[in-house]
Protein backbone atom coordinates (compact mmCIF):
# COMPACT_ATOMS: atom_id res chain seq x y z
CA UNK A 1 0.00 0.00 0.00
CA UNK A 2 2.74 2.09 0.77
CA UNK A 3 4.37 4.91 -1.64
CA UNK A 4 1.02 4.90 -3.84
CA UNK A 5 -0.40 8.96 -4.01
CA UNK A 6 -3.06 9.25 -1.58
CA UNK A 7 -5.29 10.01 -4.45
CA UNK A 8 -5.07 7.13 -6.03
CA UNK A 9 -4.84 4.86 -3.22
CA UNK A 10 -8.39 3.76 -4.31
CA UNK A 11 -7.56 0.02 -2.83
CA UNK A 12 -7.36 1.44 0.34
CA UNK A 13 -9.81 3.43 0.78
CA UNK A 14 -12.63 1.18 -0.61
CA UNK A 15 -11.14 -1.53 2.44
CA UNK A 16 -11.55 1.54 4.48
CA UNK A 17 -15.37 2.27 3.41
CA UNK A 18 -16.52 -1.52 3.90
CA UNK A 19 -15.05 -1.97 6.85
CA UNK A 20 -17.46 1.01 7.89
CA UNK A 21 -19.89 -0.27 6.35
CA UNK A 22 -19.65 -3.71 7.85
CA UNK A 23 -19.04 -1.89 11.62
CA UNK A 24 -22.68 0.10 11.10
CA UNK A 25 -24.29 -3.13 9.74
CA UNK A 26 -22.80 -5.00 13.18
CA UNK A 27 -24.05 -2.60 15.90
CA UNK A 28 -27.07 -2.17 14.21
CA UNK A 29 -28.23 -5.72 13.59
CA UNK A 30 -26.80 -6.56 17.82
CA UNK A 31 -24.15 -8.27 16.82
CA UNK A 32 -22.17 -6.71 19.42
CA UNK A 33 -19.76 -9.76 20.33
CA UNK A 34 -18.51 -9.53 16.76
CA UNK A 35 -17.41 -5.78 17.44
CA UNK A 36 -14.31 -5.87 19.44
CA UNK A 37 -12.77 -7.80 15.94
CA UNK A 38 -12.25 -4.53 14.06
CA UNK A 39 -9.75 -4.02 16.39
CA UNK A 40 -5.61 -5.02 17.01
CA UNK A 41 -5.53 -6.53 20.40
CA UNK A 42 -3.41 -3.68 21.73
CA UNK A 43 -5.89 -1.10 19.82
CA UNK A 44 -7.67 1.68 21.72
CA UNK A 45 -11.86 2.95 21.73
CA UNK A 46 -12.38 6.13 23.38
CA UNK A 47 -15.55 8.60 23.07
CA UNK A 48 -14.37 12.08 23.56
CA UNK A 49 -16.60 14.99 23.62
CA UNK A 50 -15.17 17.43 20.91
CA UNK A 51 -15.56 20.31 24.00
CA UNK A 52 -13.07 18.06 26.15
CA UNK A 53 -10.66 17.43 23.27
CA UNK A 54 -10.62 20.96 21.77
CA UNK A 55 -9.77 22.43 25.92
CA UNK A 56 -6.69 19.52 26.05
CA UNK A 57 -8.59 17.77 28.46
CA UNK A 58 -8.72 13.90 28.85
CA UNK A 59 -12.52 13.59 29.52
CA UNK A 60 -13.20 10.16 27.85
CA UNK A 61 -16.76 9.10 28.33
CA UNK A 62 -15.19 5.65 27.45
CA UNK A 63 -11.72 4.69 27.65
CA UNK A 64 -10.74 1.43 26.52
CA UNK A 65 -7.08 0.66 25.76
CA UNK A 66 -7.22 -3.13 24.71
CA UNK A 67 -9.50 -5.48 22.92
CA UNK A 68 -10.42 -7.10 26.70
CA UNK A 69 -11.65 -4.00 27.66
CA UNK A 70 -14.18 -4.15 25.17
CA UNK A 71 -15.27 -8.22 25.12
CA UNK A 72 -15.72 -6.30 28.39
CA UNK A 73 -18.15 -3.76 27.72
CA UNK A 74 -20.26 -6.02 25.55
CA UNK A 75 -20.30 -9.02 28.25
CA UNK A 76 -21.67 -6.56 30.71
CA UNK A 77 -24.14 -5.02 28.76
CA UNK A 78 -25.25 -8.65 28.22
CA UNK A 79 -25.93 -10.06 31.63
CA UNK A 80 -25.18 -6.62 33.92
CA UNK A 81 -26.67 -3.67 32.96
CA UNK A 82 -29.61 -2.45 31.82
CA UNK A 83 -30.53 0.37 29.49
CA UNK A 84 -32.96 1.51 27.22
CA UNK A 85 -34.67 -1.09 24.69
CA UNK A 86 -33.91 0.54 21.39
CA UNK A 87 -32.34 0.12 18.15
CA UNK A 88 -29.59 2.12 16.53
CA UNK A 89 -29.32 3.33 12.51
CA UNK A 90 -25.49 4.12 12.07
CA UNK A 91 -25.22 6.69 9.12
CA UNK A 92 -21.41 6.85 8.08
CA UNK A 93 -20.34 8.76 5.31
CA UNK A 94 -17.29 11.26 4.07
CA UNK A 95 -14.65 8.12 4.50
CA UNK A 96 -11.60 9.44 4.00
CA UNK A 97 -7.69 9.11 4.23
CA UNK A 98 -6.01 12.29 5.34
CA UNK A 99 -2.82 10.79 5.14
CA UNK A 100 -0.51 7.29 5.76
CA UNK A 101 2.57 7.09 7.32
CA UNK A 102 4.50 3.51 8.30
CA UNK A 103 1.42 1.64 7.09
CA UNK A 104 -0.93 3.66 9.68
CA UNK A 105 -3.24 5.01 7.36
CA UNK A 106 -4.93 8.14 9.35
CA UNK A 107 -8.88 8.17 8.55
CA UNK A 108 -11.67 10.46 8.78
CA UNK A 109 -15.79 9.88 8.32
CA UNK A 110 -18.43 11.42 9.54
CA UNK A 111 -21.48 10.05 11.87
CA UNK A 112 -24.77 9.69 12.93
CA UNK A 113 -26.65 7.35 14.88
CA UNK A 114 -30.35 7.51 15.18
CA UNK A 115 -31.78 5.57 17.82
CA UNK A 116 -35.47 4.05 17.70
CA UNK A 117 -37.27 3.32 20.75
CA UNK A 118 -39.26 0.66 21.52
CA UNK A 119 -42.76 2.32 20.67
CA UNK A 120 -40.73 2.87 17.39
CA UNK A 121 -39.90 7.04 18.18
CA UNK A 122 -36.65 7.68 16.36
CA UNK A 123 -34.34 10.49 17.56
CA UNK A 124 -30.83 11.59 16.46
CA UNK A 125 -29.34 10.00 19.19
CA UNK A 126 -25.05 11.38 18.48
CA UNK A 127 -23.36 12.99 15.41
CA UNK A 128 -20.08 13.43 15.55
CA UNK A 129 -16.71 11.83 13.35
CA UNK A 130 -14.44 9.16 13.48
CA UNK A 131 -11.15 9.79 13.99
CA UNK A 132 -9.01 6.51 13.09
CA UNK A 133 -5.68 4.75 12.59
CA UNK A 134 -5.92 2.17 10.75
CA UNK A 135 -3.56 -0.64 9.59
CA UNK A 136 -3.94 -3.33 7.50
CA UNK A 137 -3.30 -7.06 8.46
CA UNK A 138 -3.39 -9.81 5.81
CA UNK A 139 -5.26 -7.42 3.57
CA UNK A 140 -7.59 -6.52 6.17
CA UNK A 141 -8.09 -3.69 7.89
CA UNK A 142 -8.40 -3.21 11.40
CA UNK A 143 -8.39 -0.36 14.23
CA UNK A 144 -5.42 0.30 15.47
CA UNK A 145 -7.57 3.33 17.20
CA UNK A 146 -11.19 4.55 17.49
CA UNK A 147 -11.90 8.37 18.70
CA UNK A 148 -15.25 8.48 18.84
CA UNK A 149 -15.19 12.52 18.65
CA UNK A 150 -18.56 13.87 20.01
CA UNK A 151 -20.55 16.69 18.47
CA UNK A 152 -23.52 16.05 20.37
CA UNK A 153 -21.48 16.21 23.78
CA UNK A 154 -24.48 16.21 25.69
CA UNK A 155 -25.78 12.81 26.20
CA UNK A 156 -29.21 12.41 26.33
CA UNK A 157 -30.19 9.49 28.54
CA UNK A 158 -27.36 7.14 28.10
CA UNK A 159 -24.49 6.20 26.32
CA UNK A 160 -24.38 2.08 26.61
CA UNK A 161 -24.04 0.73 22.78
CA UNK A 162 -20.68 1.71 21.64
CA UNK A 163 -20.83 4.36 18.80
CA UNK B 1 -54.67 5.98 46.42
CA UNK B 2 -55.35 7.60 49.65
CA UNK B 3 -52.20 9.79 48.86
CA UNK B 4 -53.78 13.34 49.15
CA UNK B 5 -55.40 15.79 51.15
CA UNK B 6 -58.72 17.43 50.51
CA UNK B 7 -57.55 21.38 51.14
CA UNK B 8 -58.76 24.38 49.78
CA UNK B 9 -56.51 25.13 46.84
CA UNK B 10 -56.29 29.36 46.84
CA UNK B 11 -55.42 28.97 50.67
CA UNK B 12 -52.73 26.22 50.00
CA UNK B 13 -51.20 27.99 46.98
CA UNK B 14 -50.50 31.23 48.72
CA UNK B 15 -48.25 29.80 51.91
CA UNK B 16 -47.65 25.66 50.95
CA UNK B 17 -47.21 25.83 47.18
CA UNK B 18 -50.92 23.83 46.96
CA UNK B 19 -48.96 20.43 48.46
CA UNK B 20 -50.35 18.92 51.19
CA UNK B 21 -48.47 16.20 52.88
CA UNK B 22 -49.70 12.48 52.47
CA UNK B 23 -51.07 12.22 55.84
CA UNK B 24 -49.43 8.65 56.40
CA UNK B 25 -45.88 10.93 56.76
CA UNK B 26 -42.39 11.26 55.20
CA UNK B 27 -42.39 7.63 53.91
CA UNK B 28 -45.08 8.59 51.39
CA UNK B 29 -43.22 11.32 48.73
CA UNK B 30 -46.40 12.63 46.26
CA UNK B 31 -45.79 12.50 42.42
CA UNK B 32 -46.88 16.01 42.04
CA UNK B 33 -43.54 16.66 43.32
CA UNK B 34 -41.46 15.75 40.20
CA UNK B 35 -44.14 17.01 37.95
CA UNK B 36 -45.82 20.28 38.80
CA UNK B 37 -44.63 23.10 37.27
CA UNK B 38 -45.66 25.34 40.20
CA UNK B 39 -43.39 23.88 42.31
CA UNK B 40 -40.65 23.50 39.95
CA UNK B 41 -40.70 27.21 39.52
CA UNK B 42 -41.10 27.72 43.75
CA UNK B 43 -37.89 25.23 43.88
CA UNK B 44 -36.05 28.22 41.51
CA UNK B 45 -37.27 30.40 44.22
CA UNK B 46 -36.70 28.61 47.30
CA UNK B 47 -33.88 26.50 46.99
CA UNK B 48 -31.90 27.67 44.16
CA UNK B 49 -32.08 31.80 44.51
CA UNK B 50 -33.05 30.92 48.71
CA UNK B 51 -30.79 30.79 51.73
CA UNK B 52 -28.48 27.43 50.66
CA UNK B 53 -25.01 27.62 48.80
CA UNK B 54 -24.73 26.11 45.68
CA UNK B 55 -21.70 24.75 43.77
CA UNK B 56 -20.11 26.88 41.02
CA UNK B 57 -16.70 25.07 40.59
CA UNK B 58 -13.59 24.19 42.05
CA UNK B 59 -10.71 26.85 42.86
CA UNK B 60 -7.97 24.87 40.08
CA UNK B 61 -10.27 25.59 37.39
CA UNK B 62 -10.03 29.40 37.80
CA UNK B 63 -6.33 29.92 39.45
CA UNK B 64 -5.09 32.88 37.79
CA UNK B 65 -6.81 36.41 37.47
CA UNK B 66 -9.18 36.39 35.08
CA UNK B 67 -9.80 33.14 34.50
CA UNK B 68 -13.35 32.15 34.74
CA UNK B 69 -15.35 29.30 33.94
CA UNK B 70 -19.41 29.65 33.77
CA UNK B 71 -22.23 26.98 35.31
CA UNK B 72 -25.93 27.71 36.61
CA UNK B 73 -27.41 27.96 39.57
CA UNK B 74 -31.09 26.35 39.34
CA UNK B 75 -32.17 28.42 36.39
CA UNK B 76 -30.25 30.90 36.20
CA UNK B 77 -26.72 30.91 34.71
CA UNK B 78 -23.84 32.82 36.63
CA UNK B 79 -20.10 33.18 36.13
CA UNK B 80 -17.43 32.42 38.03
CA UNK B 81 -14.11 34.72 37.83
CA UNK B 82 -10.67 35.01 39.94
CA UNK B 83 -10.56 39.18 39.93
CA UNK B 84 -7.41 41.02 40.30
CA UNK B 85 -6.44 40.29 43.63
CA UNK B 86 -7.04 36.86 43.32
CA UNK B 87 -10.48 37.13 44.87
CA UNK B 88 -13.40 34.46 43.61
CA UNK B 89 -16.39 36.26 41.97
CA UNK B 90 -19.90 35.38 40.59
CA UNK B 91 -22.31 37.39 38.96
CA UNK B 92 -25.12 36.10 36.66
CA UNK B 93 -24.97 36.09 32.84
CA UNK B 94 -27.11 39.09 31.99
CA UNK B 95 -26.43 42.26 30.73
CA UNK B 96 -27.47 44.99 33.18
CA UNK B 97 -28.83 46.46 30.09
CA UNK B 98 -31.10 44.75 27.90
CA UNK B 99 -30.52 41.23 29.92
CA UNK B 100 -28.79 39.83 26.79
CA UNK B 101 -25.44 36.54 27.75
CA UNK B 102 -22.52 38.18 28.03
CA UNK B 103 -20.14 35.92 28.61
CA UNK B 104 -20.74 33.24 25.54
CA UNK B 105 -17.89 30.54 26.37
CA UNK B 106 -17.81 28.23 28.76
CA UNK B 107 -14.41 28.98 29.91
CA UNK B 108 -11.40 31.24 29.30
CA UNK B 109 -9.65 34.41 30.58
CA UNK B 110 -10.35 37.77 30.25
CA UNK B 111 -9.55 41.04 30.95
CA UNK B 112 -13.35 42.34 31.26
CA UNK B 113 -16.32 40.94 29.43
CA UNK B 114 -18.25 42.89 27.28
CA UNK B 115 -22.08 42.11 25.70
CA UNK B 116 -21.90 42.05 22.27
CA UNK B 117 -25.64 43.83 22.23
CA UNK B 118 -24.68 47.65 22.42
CA UNK B 119 -20.95 46.79 23.78
CA UNK B 120 -22.22 47.80 27.21
CA UNK B 121 -18.49 46.30 29.00
CA UNK B 122 -17.92 44.88 32.46
CA UNK B 123 -14.91 44.55 34.73
CA UNK B 124 -13.83 40.80 36.22
CA UNK B 125 -16.67 41.35 39.02
CA UNK B 126 -19.54 42.15 36.89
CA UNK B 127 -19.68 45.84 37.50
CA UNK B 128 -20.07 48.28 34.37
CA UNK B 129 -17.15 49.88 33.47
CA UNK B 130 -18.32 51.34 29.55
CA UNK B 131 -20.96 52.57 27.92
CA UNK B 132 -21.44 53.17 24.27
CA UNK B 133 -22.03 56.98 23.36
CA UNK B 134 -23.14 57.44 27.67
CA UNK B 135 -22.42 60.87 26.56
CA UNK B 136 -24.32 60.95 23.66
CA UNK B 137 -22.80 60.92 19.91
CA UNK B 138 -21.83 64.60 18.19
CA UNK B 139 -23.65 66.47 20.87
CA UNK B 140 -26.89 64.64 20.60
CA UNK B 141 -28.32 61.88 22.64
CA UNK B 142 -26.73 60.41 25.35
CA UNK B 143 -27.84 58.75 28.85
CA UNK B 144 -28.81 61.79 31.09
CA UNK B 145 -26.92 63.61 34.11
CA UNK B 146 -28.71 61.57 36.42
CA UNK B 147 -26.96 58.27 34.79
CA UNK B 148 -24.34 56.67 36.48
CA UNK B 149 -23.22 53.60 35.10
CA UNK B 150 -21.62 52.55 38.38
CA UNK B 151 -24.87 51.92 39.45
CA UNK B 152 -25.30 49.04 37.21
CA UNK B 153 -23.54 45.62 37.21
CA UNK B 154 -24.46 41.65 36.53
CA UNK B 155 -26.01 40.88 39.67
CA UNK B 156 -23.38 39.35 41.96
CA UNK B 157 -23.49 35.97 44.03
CA UNK B 158 -21.91 35.86 47.63
CA UNK B 159 -19.25 33.45 47.36
CA UNK B 160 -17.36 31.24 49.57
CA UNK B 161 -14.99 28.00 49.11
CA UNK B 162 -13.91 25.30 51.30
CA UNK B 163 -11.00 22.95 50.67
CA UNK B 164 -11.13 24.09 47.24
CA UNK B 165 -14.37 23.99 46.32
CA UNK B 166 -16.56 26.88 45.10
CA UNK B 167 -20.17 28.25 46.54
CA UNK B 168 -22.48 30.67 45.59
CA UNK B 169 -25.95 32.11 47.44
CA UNK B 170 -27.85 34.56 46.13
CA UNK B 171 -29.39 34.63 49.81
CA UNK B 172 -27.82 37.20 52.65
CA UNK B 173 -29.65 34.94 54.93
CA UNK B 174 -27.90 31.40 54.28
CA UNK B 175 -25.89 29.93 56.82
CA UNK B 176 -21.87 30.74 56.98
CA UNK B 177 -20.38 27.77 54.24
CA UNK B 178 -18.67 25.88 57.33
CA UNK B 179 -21.66 25.64 59.51
CA UNK B 180 -23.83 24.71 55.97
CA UNK B 181 -21.80 21.79 55.27
CA UNK B 182 -21.98 20.56 58.80
CA UNK B 183 -18.11 18.76 60.24
CA UNK B 184 -18.95 15.43 57.85
CA UNK B 185 -18.42 16.91 55.18
CA UNK B 186 -15.98 19.18 55.74
CA UNK B 187 -13.89 16.60 57.10
CA UNK B 188 -14.69 15.00 54.10
CA UNK B 189 -13.76 17.29 51.63
CA UNK B 190 -10.96 18.06 53.77
CA UNK B 191 -9.20 14.53 53.04
CA UNK B 192 -10.31 14.48 49.93
CA UNK B 193 -8.56 17.43 48.72
CA UNK B 194 -5.58 17.56 50.51
CA UNK B 195 -3.79 17.54 47.86
CA UNK B 196 -3.48 18.68 44.41
CA UNK B 197 -6.02 18.41 41.87
CA UNK B 198 -6.14 18.62 38.38
CA UNK B 199 -9.49 18.86 36.19
CA UNK B 200 -9.74 15.92 33.99
CA UNK B 201 -12.57 16.92 31.93
CA UNK B 202 -16.16 17.44 31.60
CA UNK B 203 -19.27 15.82 31.05
CA UNK B 204 -23.10 16.90 29.68
CA UNK B 205 -25.75 14.93 30.11
CA UNK B 206 -29.37 15.22 29.68
CA UNK B 207 -32.21 13.71 32.08
CA UNK B 208 -36.04 13.37 30.95
CA UNK B 209 -36.84 12.90 34.95
CA UNK B 210 -37.22 15.34 37.66
CA UNK B 211 -33.93 16.63 39.26
CA UNK B 212 -35.05 15.34 42.72
CA UNK B 213 -35.06 11.88 41.75
CA UNK B 214 -31.50 11.70 40.92
CA UNK B 215 -30.72 13.49 43.80
CA UNK B 216 -32.56 11.14 45.87
CA UNK B 217 -30.99 8.15 44.05
CA UNK B 218 -27.55 9.30 45.02
CA UNK B 219 -28.47 8.31 48.40
CA UNK B 220 -30.78 5.38 48.23
CA UNK B 221 -28.66 2.54 49.69
CA UNK B 222 -31.69 0.12 48.46
CA UNK B 223 -30.90 0.19 44.90
CA UNK B 224 -27.61 -0.01 43.95
CA UNK B 225 -27.31 -3.80 44.70
CA UNK B 226 -30.62 -4.22 42.92
CA UNK B 227 -30.73 -2.42 40.26
CA UNK B 228 -26.53 -1.81 39.47
CA UNK B 229 -25.47 -5.56 38.62
CA UNK B 230 -22.16 -4.74 37.35
CA UNK B 231 -20.18 -5.74 40.37
CA UNK B 232 -21.88 -8.87 41.18
CA UNK B 233 -21.65 -9.93 37.87
CA UNK B 234 -18.10 -9.61 38.02
CA UNK B 235 -17.70 -10.23 41.55
CA UNK B 236 -15.71 -6.89 42.41
CA UNK B 237 -17.00 -5.97 45.92
CA UNK B 238 -18.80 -8.04 48.84
CA UNK B 239 -22.35 -7.02 49.44
CA UNK B 240 -22.36 -6.94 53.28
CA UNK B 241 -19.42 -4.21 53.08
CA UNK B 242 -19.85 -1.48 56.32
CA UNK B 243 -21.92 1.63 54.95
CA UNK B 244 -22.90 4.73 56.59
CA UNK B 245 -24.74 7.66 55.96
CA UNK B 246 -24.57 11.12 57.80
CA UNK B 247 -26.69 13.80 57.58
CA UNK B 248 -26.63 17.41 57.65
CA UNK B 249 -29.03 20.79 56.77
CA UNK B 250 -32.22 19.18 57.61
CA UNK B 251 -31.23 15.86 56.42
CA UNK B 252 -30.71 17.02 52.95
CA UNK B 253 -27.02 17.18 52.60
CA UNK B 254 -26.23 13.19 53.00
CA UNK B 255 -22.40 11.98 53.00
CA UNK B 256 -22.57 8.50 52.01
CA UNK B 257 -19.50 6.31 52.81
CA UNK B 258 -18.66 2.73 51.95
CA UNK B 259 -15.92 1.40 53.69
CA UNK B 260 -13.30 -0.94 52.27
CA UNK B 261 -13.93 -4.72 52.83
CA UNK B 262 -10.87 -7.11 53.63
CA UNK B 263 -12.57 -9.46 51.88
CA UNK B 264 -12.16 -7.10 48.66
CA UNK B 265 -8.79 -6.83 47.97
CA UNK B 266 -8.21 -11.09 47.78
CA UNK B 267 -10.90 -10.84 45.38
CA UNK B 268 -10.58 -11.73 41.80
CA UNK B 269 -12.63 -9.95 39.91
CA UNK B 270 -14.04 -11.90 36.42
CA UNK B 271 -13.07 -8.69 34.42
CA UNK B 272 -11.02 -9.29 31.54
CA UNK B 273 -9.34 -5.81 32.20
CA UNK B 274 -9.43 -5.62 35.81
CA UNK B 275 -8.04 -1.77 36.29
CA UNK B 276 -11.39 -0.75 35.76
CA UNK B 277 -12.49 -2.29 38.98
CA UNK B 278 -9.30 -2.13 40.84
CA UNK B 279 -9.46 1.07 43.33
CA UNK B 280 -6.41 1.70 44.77
CA UNK B 281 -6.48 3.65 48.24
CA UNK B 282 -5.26 7.41 47.09
CA UNK B 283 -5.94 8.15 50.48
CA UNK B 284 -4.80 6.67 53.86
CA UNK B 285 -7.94 5.62 55.43
CA UNK B 286 -10.45 2.89 54.72
CA UNK B 287 -12.94 4.37 52.77
CA UNK B 288 -14.09 2.71 49.32
CA UNK B 289 -16.19 5.28 48.20
CA UNK B 290 -17.82 8.64 49.10
CA UNK B 291 -20.83 10.20 47.88
CA UNK B 292 -21.35 13.37 48.68
CA UNK B 293 -24.83 15.63 48.71
CA UNK B 294 -24.76 18.84 49.11
CA UNK B 295 -28.23 20.03 48.63
CA UNK B 296 -29.69 21.64 46.34
CA UNK B 297 -27.12 21.14 43.42
CA UNK B 298 -23.89 18.75 43.81
CA UNK B 299 -22.95 15.58 44.04
CA UNK B 300 -19.59 14.74 44.71
CA UNK B 301 -18.68 10.79 43.79
CA UNK B 302 -15.00 9.98 44.91
CA UNK B 303 -13.78 6.61 44.77
CA UNK B 304 -10.75 5.60 44.01
CA UNK B 305 -8.74 7.90 41.48
CA UNK B 306 -11.76 8.64 39.96
CA UNK B 307 -13.69 11.70 41.82
CA UNK B 308 -15.84 13.45 39.78
CA UNK B 309 -18.74 16.28 40.71
CA UNK B 310 -21.82 16.44 39.56
CA UNK B 311 -23.77 20.11 39.14
CA UNK B 312 -27.73 19.74 38.99
CA UNK B 313 -29.24 22.13 36.31
CA UNK B 314 -33.20 21.54 36.16
CA UNK B 315 -34.78 22.70 32.76
CA UNK B 316 -38.37 21.75 33.34
CA UNK B 317 -40.33 19.24 36.18
CA UNK B 318 -39.52 16.55 33.47
CA UNK B 319 -36.11 17.94 32.65
CA UNK B 320 -32.48 18.70 33.79
CA UNK B 321 -28.87 18.54 33.47
CA UNK B 322 -26.15 16.95 35.17
CA UNK B 323 -22.78 18.83 34.22
CA UNK B 324 -19.92 16.63 35.47
CA UNK B 325 -16.42 17.82 35.90
CA UNK B 326 -14.26 15.13 36.57
CA UNK B 327 -10.52 15.53 38.65
CA UNK B 328 -7.84 13.56 40.18
CA UNK B 329 -4.92 14.31 41.96
CA UNK B 330 -2.29 16.61 40.15
CA UNK B 331 0.92 14.95 41.80
CA UNK B 332 0.59 11.16 41.22
CA UNK B 333 0.63 10.21 37.41
CA UNK B 334 -0.29 6.95 38.54
CA UNK B 335 -3.87 8.59 39.58
CA UNK B 336 -4.31 9.73 36.28
CA UNK B 337 -3.96 6.28 34.72
CA UNK B 338 -5.93 4.77 37.32
CA UNK B 339 -8.71 7.52 36.47
CA UNK B 340 -9.19 6.70 33.02
CA UNK B 341 -9.72 3.24 33.69
CA UNK B 342 -12.17 3.40 36.61
CA UNK B 343 -13.93 6.28 34.92
CA UNK B 344 -15.88 3.91 32.58
CA UNK B 345 -18.04 3.05 35.61
CA UNK B 346 -19.25 6.55 35.41
CA UNK B 347 -21.08 8.97 33.78
CA UNK B 348 -23.55 8.61 31.32
CA UNK B 349 -22.03 5.13 29.51
CA UNK B 350 -20.87 4.52 33.05
CA UNK B 351 -20.67 0.39 34.38
CA UNK B 352 -22.76 1.46 37.52
CA UNK B 353 -23.88 4.88 36.46
CA UNK B 354 -26.21 3.99 33.38
CA UNK B 355 -29.11 2.29 35.45
CA UNK B 356 -30.02 5.39 36.98
CA UNK B 357 -30.84 7.44 34.28
CA UNK B 358 -32.43 4.71 32.61
CA UNK B 359 -34.29 4.23 35.84
CA UNK B 360 -35.35 7.64 36.60
CA UNK B 361 -36.53 8.45 32.93
CA UNK B 362 -39.05 5.83 32.45
CA UNK B 363 -40.58 6.67 36.07
CA UNK B 364 -40.68 10.14 35.29
CA UNK B 365 -42.91 8.50 32.76
CA UNK B 366 -45.27 6.68 34.58
CA UNK B 367 -45.44 9.30 37.54
CA UNK B 368 -46.66 11.67 35.19
CA UNK B 369 -49.90 10.00 34.41
CA UNK B 370 -52.43 12.25 35.80
CA UNK B 371 -54.69 8.85 36.22
CA UNK B 372 -52.35 7.24 38.06
CA UNK B 373 -51.57 10.18 40.99
CA UNK B 374 -50.13 8.76 43.92
CA UNK B 375 -47.06 8.95 46.42
CA UNK B 376 -43.88 6.55 46.02
CA UNK B 377 -43.43 4.44 49.37
CA UNK B 378 -40.32 5.24 51.44
CA UNK B 379 -40.71 3.07 54.23
CA UNK B 380 -37.64 0.87 54.77
CA UNK B 381 -36.46 0.49 58.26
CA UNK B 382 -39.09 2.32 59.69
CA UNK B 383 -40.28 5.81 59.39
CA UNK B 384 -37.74 7.93 61.60
CA UNK B 385 -37.47 10.54 59.68
CA UNK B 386 -34.92 12.48 61.79
CA UNK B 387 -31.70 10.38 61.67
CA UNK B 388 -28.54 12.05 61.84
CA UNK B 389 -26.91 9.25 61.13
CA UNK B 390 -27.54 5.27 60.23
CA UNK B 391 -24.87 2.48 60.49
CA UNK B 392 -25.93 0.21 57.51
CA UNK B 393 -27.72 -0.14 53.88
CA UNK B 394 -31.03 -1.57 54.57
CA UNK B 395 -32.66 1.67 55.38
CA UNK B 396 -34.34 4.62 53.51
CA UNK B 397 -34.43 6.47 56.50
CA UNK B 398 -31.56 8.90 55.45
CA UNK B 399 -34.36 9.33 52.27
CA UNK B 400 -37.08 10.26 54.49
CA UNK B 401 -34.71 12.96 56.45
CA UNK B 402 -33.92 14.44 52.93
CA UNK B 403 -37.93 14.51 52.10
CA UNK B 404 -38.76 16.66 55.76
CA UNK B 405 -35.74 18.96 55.47
CA UNK B 406 -36.80 19.75 51.31
CA UNK B 407 -40.92 20.00 52.21
CA UNK B 408 -39.54 22.65 55.29
CA UNK B 409 -37.13 24.74 53.06
CA UNK B 410 -39.93 24.29 50.28
CA UNK B 411 -42.54 25.77 53.37
CA UNK B 412 -44.73 23.03 52.61
CA UNK B 413 -46.51 22.39 55.68
CA UNK B 414 -45.69 18.73 57.67
CA UNK B 415 -47.96 15.95 57.33
CA UNK B 416 -50.73 15.84 59.77
CA UNK B 417 -50.94 11.77 61.05
CA UNK B 418 -54.59 10.79 61.70
CA UNK B 419 -56.16 14.26 60.24
CA UNK B 420 -58.75 15.05 57.52
CA UNK B 421 -56.28 13.59 54.84
CA UNK B 422 -56.92 9.69 56.35
CA UNK B 423 -58.60 7.83 53.08
CA UNK B 424 -58.96 11.41 51.39
CA UNK B 425 -58.98 11.63 47.83
CA UNK B 426 -58.17 14.97 45.99
CA UNK B 427 -61.21 16.93 46.15
CA UNK B 428 -63.05 18.48 43.36
CA UNK B 429 -62.18 21.53 42.62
Amino acid sequence: MSGIGLAVDRDALFAIEQMNKAYARCLDDDRLEEWPDFFLDDARYLIQSRENRDAGLYGYILYFENRAMMRDRIKSLRIANYYNLHTDRHLITNVDILGVADGVYDARANYAVIQTDAEGRSDLFSAGEYVDRIVFRNGVPKFRERLVLLDTSNIVGLLAVPL
Amino acid sequence: MPAYTAIDHAAAQSNTGGLVWPAEGWSRVPFELFTSPDIHEREDERLFRGPHWNYLGLEVEVPEPGDYTTCHVGATPVVLVRDEGGALRAFVNRCAHRGAEVVRRPRGNARGFTCIYHNWSYDRAGRVVGVPWEKGRGGVGGYDAAFDKAQHRMRPLRVASWAGVVFGTFSDDALPLEDYLGPAIRERLSAVFARPMTVTGYQRHTIRANWKLLYENSRDFYHAPQLHKFFGAFGIVQPDQAARAEMWHEGTHCLLTIYRSPEARKQRTKLEEPRVAAFRTALPDDIAISIVGIFPNCLFTLIGSAFSIRQFRPKAPDRFEVVYTYFTYADDPECLREHLFQNNQFGPAGYVAMEDAEVVEKLQARIALGAEKGASLVAMDGTDTTPERIDHMVSEANLRAMWKGYARFMGFAPPEPGGSAAGGERSPR
